[in-house]
């Protein structure tokens, strides 16, 4: 299944679908619906790890430093949310609700439906996650291709020199130095006429927001100095195939014929990465929510862990879940389209 | 291509030739001023960092020869200190010498950067090769386990894992290998993918031979770019994922000091003292230029293209 | 750096110590500007969990809760004592079990409707709730029948409701609100000021659902109604929660608007602060503390003042060698507080060898635990003449709940035994909730830094820590004098009695060292100069004057 090399054996669909009429979109169209089916089993094993891994996590969520409660409210505690139940009675009752998408209540939230908590906060995440994403891969396959092709020059070594300080630099120090500089700062130098604020995100689904312009360059810097980095070496490596070289040589309108075919040769591994990157992006971080505080998933996700929030902690993971296999579908099908050598076969 | 494959078979057969090729790539490597440069930084910091723990801690030969302080003598009353002739580069929140502990932090933060990277390389590379190569169902059951490795949260393995195994330095390379491979891995099968569809291999399977070889041998040079890159990218994500998780009790042990541990540290009084983040972050950033351009270097060296 | 990210937050995420309410003397005053311009930003670190008063435990709920809601009694603003709020009177027996409080007769809920004492009943019942499960209930086991709290079981209807109409609580008429205690409890008062045992409103309840009231959505708006001077008018999920004066409180204040604002990171906040996004931070990061007096225009926004937060270090007393209290005092009078106070902390603080904070009722000088290595050392020989082994002494492990602040006073501890008995103490740094677990089970050997802060300035709140079998101690330590002399004091009706017997149990618990005092908590944070009005109190605790503050405090122009 997934995607593999075109022998020619095994083209087209499964057999017994052959009364669907065979072409390259029936193909992908089963080759989706097989990876979405897929997706079930993939959610069950998260589901099962996740939900073992943790009740095994140490201290429990009525642990706390400070006060501590007393032992009969702990027992009624439990006795409301159904921990009081063995663990494997518990993990059928989740099950079985999950297949009726009742992902049930907030152990912190009291009250609060765990699919409600998650739409309140995605939709920040996503669309942050969503523009850094399209900001950075023009940025990043532009910088890596002008690198590759100027190798060894200033353009070269500056885009090397930005994609080192972006990587060796953690993002809670990216971002409070760009607080530092562009609110703080400026706030200062132009007497509070002209700054940027720290934080906030006002609006859930705009993306043109200047309270997005400090969260963005701390969250796209890291990969998008990686896609650059990478594009320039998958780039290099390309241009060093014979017949590269040997249009190369030809000259300037070979090259630009050439460059076509170079492109679509080096962003293979690019277009694997861009996969992971995107669903890094759009699952959010808790950093850099913290920082400019905004509202979203990737805070809500470690929050959870952290106050050991067990049914908010397994709605999470099924949604992180989820969204990274629907993305590696996309990133397999887009090989498909990048590489015309590479089919889709069972 | 053909000569990439006469080379590659050479090799196989021909030992006197294998020397040669060694021979050949560490000359074409030497001749590459940055990589050299690189692997000059790259010594110089494990020189350094041995000689922070080396004949004596703490401090070492550079506390011996006065050149650095005491990376744990605390002086309370000479806390976040500039620069000055006992103290080189200021001192931190416990008035300890930072330059020493930048050293001692060397022999943490550069064993973790590179111990970590090769077990991602071993463990990736070999899941992501399995894949791609044998495709069908082994690939799909092996990306669907990507898939859920991915999906995972891995702050809770971590969690249960130090209550499984129990703190230890070790626990830290175990840990940050299982969780950070999926990338690789699935840039390696993309790789493979691609260069199975490379016409020798074709023509390889059509007469019958193996193909693993060739590919393993194709592979190597073709898809090393991304793959170091990758590599280098992972270097001070391991080292600050080493500092996050000495907060949990794996790793090191305060008051031992790590790069990825000091910028943390450094980073609540970051208004005040910047210098505290920002020379152990430069300590990480030229560590990763150095691994960067050795990289480099070491995949032009060994592309049987670049032969002349 | 998914890893990465996603760890990091522990250190980050920190948990706090509950308190209660307040009201001092304090900021001066100057013309208020216009009421548009009559708003107030404030950080209280994190979404509250609830709205449901009852439910609520944090101090980032109760900053909320306080606001809504008006409970019987009220600190005084000196503490001495408690004066009426919600309450216009109260009355105790003779025999000190029933108290009788008369309410005032023009209080309401926001929507109009007046509040009867059967509000209260209903409040107070709900605390007791098993279904409910509220953290704070223990606090309330005073009243009569409230012990039976631990043996209802929540699935029986109708156990649970012959336990809760068994309760010593009653409503004889719409202004009285009678409350029945099994025990003569002078403290009590105190108990009746705690913001969660406020009158909750039976319909909103009802119309909600008693499992999901109190949710924080959006239209927690119309859902919930308080007896406070404010009234929540936004909420807006895991960003902030605007309040606005309400209309039916008896006084109405000059604010428009308070803004809760949920910023867990120091810097930022600082940053924040200094942008003019910010009225009033929760603190100043320490090593910015020098920076801050040093500035002509923030030194002039400090605001600096005592709480009721004491912190120590516990020592595991069930656990060799610490069973040995000489060992215990030793490794006490190690630790140079004054030079971690005025160093790591850059005089933050109050160096503490005391238990009962400075400006509470039972507040004691001490030197028995005080700094002095040569004693130290002598305790730590005769600790080892009694069986203490090096091998003990050496296999010692330091717990504490990571983040970088604790971090530099594990460090400096570590150093400090070192250096005064030569004690190699490990360091071990765990995440919060593996340290929570850690303590309560008694795995650790010493640990750090706990605390408390008063959820009312009264003894009893705090002796009783260290009560034999208490959930709230956690050096397994037991004393049957220490238990005589608190109960006792816990129970006695004569002050002066009170006084004395606390008076020994603190002697007692400083020299049987289960914990080591450290340093009490002071408040440095910093106050747009343009807010006025406020007042300080030392049981305040996210920002200042958490309660009655926000009825004075105005923006001036």
């Amino acid at each position: 299944m997934a995607v593999t090399a075109g022998a020619p054996r095994r083209r087209g669909a499964l057999p017994f679908l052959s009364f669907i009429p065979q072409g390259r979109g029936t193909t992908l169209g089963i080759y989706i619906i097989k990876r979405l089916l897929w997706m079930i089993p993939v959610l069950f094993f998260v589901i099962v790890i996740t939900f073992f891994l943790m009740h095994q996590a140490p201290g429990g969520p009525w642990d706390r430093e400070g006060r501590q409660l007393s032992p009969a409210v702990i027992q009624n505690l439990n006795i409301k949310y159904g921990l009081d139940k063995p663990e494997w009675q518990q993990f059928l009752t989740y099950i079985s609700g999950v297949i009726r998408f009742d992902f049930g209540d907030s152990l912190r939230s009291p009250g609060q439906h765990v699919s409600d908590l998650l739409l309140e906060s995605w939709p920040y995440t996503f669309t942050l996650g969503a523009l850094t994403f399209i900001l950075l891969v023009p940025i990043g396959i532009g910088l890596g291709v002008i690198a590759a092709l100027r190798q060894n020059s200033l353009v070269d070594y500056t885009a090397l020199g930005l994609a080192t300080a972006a990587a060796s630099t953690p993002n809670f120090v990216v971002g409070i130095f760009l607080i530092i500089l562009l609110a703080v700062g400026l706030n200062r130098v132009t007497g509070g006429t002209f700054y940027l604020a720290t934080g906030g995100m006002p609006q859930p689904f705009n993306p043109f927001q200047p309270e997005l312009i400090m969260p963005v360059i701390t969250l796209g810097a890291l990969p998008t100095a990686y896609i650059a980095r990478l594009t320039r070496s998958s780039t290099l490596d390309t241009l060093r195939q014979d017949f590269v070289r040997t249009a190369w040589a030809k000259g300037l309108r070979a090259r630009l014929v050439v460059m076509r075919h170079v492109l679509k040769n080096s962003l293979i591994p690019v277009v694997t990465a861009l996969g992971p990157t995107f669903a890094f992006l759009i699952t959010g971080s808790f950093i850099v929510e913290t920082l400019f505080s905004i509202p979203g998933i990737g805070r809500t996700f470690v929050n959870s862990i952290a106050g050991r929030d067990y049914p908010l902690i397994l709605g999470t993971t099924i949604l992180y879940a989820v969204l990274i296999a629907v993305i590696n579908l996309i990133v397999d099908v887009l090989y498909v389209f990048i590489d015309p050598r590479v089919r889709l076969t069972d | 291509m053909a000569t990439a494959i006469g080379v590659a078979q050479q090799v196989d057969w021909d030992v006197a030739e294998q020397i040669g090729l060694w021979q050949d790539a560490w000359m074409r490597f030497r001749r590459n001023r940055l990589a050299v440069a690189g692997l000059v930084f790259i010594i110089l910091m494990i020189v350094l960092a041995i000689g922070a723990r080396l004949p004596t801690t703490p401090g070492g030969l550079w506390r011996i020869l006065h050149l650095t302080g005491d990376p744990f003598q605390q002086d309370v009353t000479n806390t976040f200190a500039g620069p000055s002739l006992q103290h080189l580069l200021g001192t931190d929140v416990l008035g300890r010498d930072l330059l020493s502990r930048i050293f001692y932090g060397a022999s943490i933060s550069l064993s973790i950067g590179i111990i970590v990277q090769f077990l991602i390389l071993v463990i990736g590379g070999s899941i992501g090769m399995a894949a791609g190569y044998f495709g069908g169902w082994i690939d799909n059951l092996l990306m669907r386990f990507t898939d859920i490795m991915y999906a995972f949260p891995d702050l809770l393995l971590v969690l249960v894992f130090v209550a499984a195994f129990g703190p230890s330095f070790w626990s830290i390379f175990i840990a940050l290998g299982l969780v950070y491979w999926v990338g690789l891995a699935r840039l390696v099968r993309g790789q493979v993918l691609s260069i199975k569809e490379k016409e020798f291999i074709e023509a390889a399977r059509m007469t019958g031979t193996a193909p693993l070889k060739l590919i393993i041998k194709h592979l190597l040079p073709n898809s090393l770019g991304p793959v170091i890159v990758t590599l280098t990218f992972g270097i001070p994500a391991a080292i600050f994922t080493e500092a996050a998780l000495s907060f949990l009790g794996i790793g090191i042990r305060p008051p031992e000091p790590s790069w990825g541990v000091m910028i943390e540290d450094g980073y609540a009084g970051i208004f005040a003292d910047p210098q505290l983040v920002i020379f152990p972050g430069i300590a990480v950033a030229l560590t990763m230029l150095s691994f960067t351009f050795v990289g480099d270097g070491l995949r032009d060296a060994l592309d049987p293209r670049m032969r002349r | 750096m998914h890893l990465g990210v996603s760890i990091r937050a522990l250190a980050l995420a920190t948990v706090f110590v509950v308190a209660a309410c307040g009201g001092n003397q304090g900021g001066t005053g100057a013309n208020p500007a216009s009421p548009d311009k009559q708003i107030l930003r404030v950080n209280v670190d994190t979404e509250p969990g609830t709205l449901d008063i009852v439910q609520q435990q944090w101090v980032y709920e109760a900053d909320v809760g306080r606001n809504i809601y008006e409970a019987l009694t009220r600190p005084k603003s000196d503490l001495s004592d408690v004066e009426p709020a919600a309450a216009k009177s109260w009355s105790v027996s003779s025999d000190g079990l029933t108290w009788t409080f008369k309410l005032r007769t023009d209080e309401k809920f926001s929507d109009g409707t007046a509040v009867t004492a059967s509000d209260f009943v209903f409040a107070y019942k709900r605390i007791f709730d098993p279904t409910v499960a509220a953290t704070y209930e223990s606090y309330f086991e005073i009243i009569a029948g409230g012990s039976q709290y631990s043996s209802v079981d929540p699935k029986n209807a109708t156990a649970v409701k012959a336990f809760l109409d068994g309760l010593g609580l009653s409503a004889p008429d719409a202004q009285t609100f009678q409350i029945k205690l099994s025990n003569p409890a002078p403290w009590f008062k105190w108990v009746t000021s705690l913001w969660l045992a406020s009158p909750i409103k039976k319909a909103d309840v009802d119309a909600a659902g008693s499992a999901n009231y109190g949710a924080v959505t959006a239209d927690a708006v119309s859902k919930i109604h308080g007896n406070g001077a404010f009234v929540i008018s936004e909420v807006v999920p895991k960003d902030h929660i605007t309040l606005v004066p309400s209309k039916n409180y008896r006084t109405q204040p000059k604010l428009q608007k308070v803004i809760f604002y949920y910023i867990t990171d120091g810097n930022v906040e600082y940053a924040k602060f200094q942008n003019g996004e910010l009225d009033i931070t929760r603190g100043v990061p320490s090593p910015d503390v020098p920076t801050v007096l040093a500035d002509p225009k923030l030194s002039k926004e400090v605001l600096r003042g005592p709480t009721l937060l004491n912190w120590w270090i516990d020592y595991n007393t069930t656990r060799a060698p610490l069973n040995n209290a000489d060992l215990r005092l030793a490794l006490s009078k190690s630790i140079d507080r004054d030079s971690y106070i005025k160093n790591v902390r850059k005089g933050i603080g109050i160096p503490a060898t005391y238990f009962i904070p400075n400006g509470e009722r039972g507040y004691a000088q001490s030197d028995i635990q005080k700094y002095d290595c040569s004693a130290a050392k002598q305790l730590l020989a005769k600790a080892k003449a009694a069986g203490v082994t090096d091998a003990q002494l050496n296999g010692l492990h330091y717990e504490y709940s990571a983040s970088s602040a604790r971090k530099s006073t594990a460090e400096f501890l570590q150093q400090q035994w070192q250096q005064c008995l030569g004690v190699n103490v490990t360091v071990d740094a765990v995440e919060s909730k593996t340290h929570s677990r850690h303590f309560r089970t008694l795995d650790y050997w010493i640990g750090g830094v706990s605390g408390w802060n008063a959820d009312y300035p009264d003894p009893q709140d705090w002796f009783d820590i260290f009560l034999t079998g208490s959930g709230n101690q956690f050096s397994g330590w037991t004393n049957k004098d220490y238990d005589g002399l608190v109960n006792k004091g816990d129970n006695s009706p004569n002050q002066a009695d009170r006084d004395k017997a606390y008076g020994d149990a603190q002697k007692l618990l400083e020299t049987q060292a289960p914990v080591m005092f450290f340093y009490q908590e002071q408040k440095f944070l910093l106050i747009n100069s343009k807010v006025k009005g406020w007042n300080y109190s030392a049981l305040d605790d996210d920002w200042i004057g958490d309660v009655g503050t926000a009825l004075t405090m105005y923006i001036s122009t």
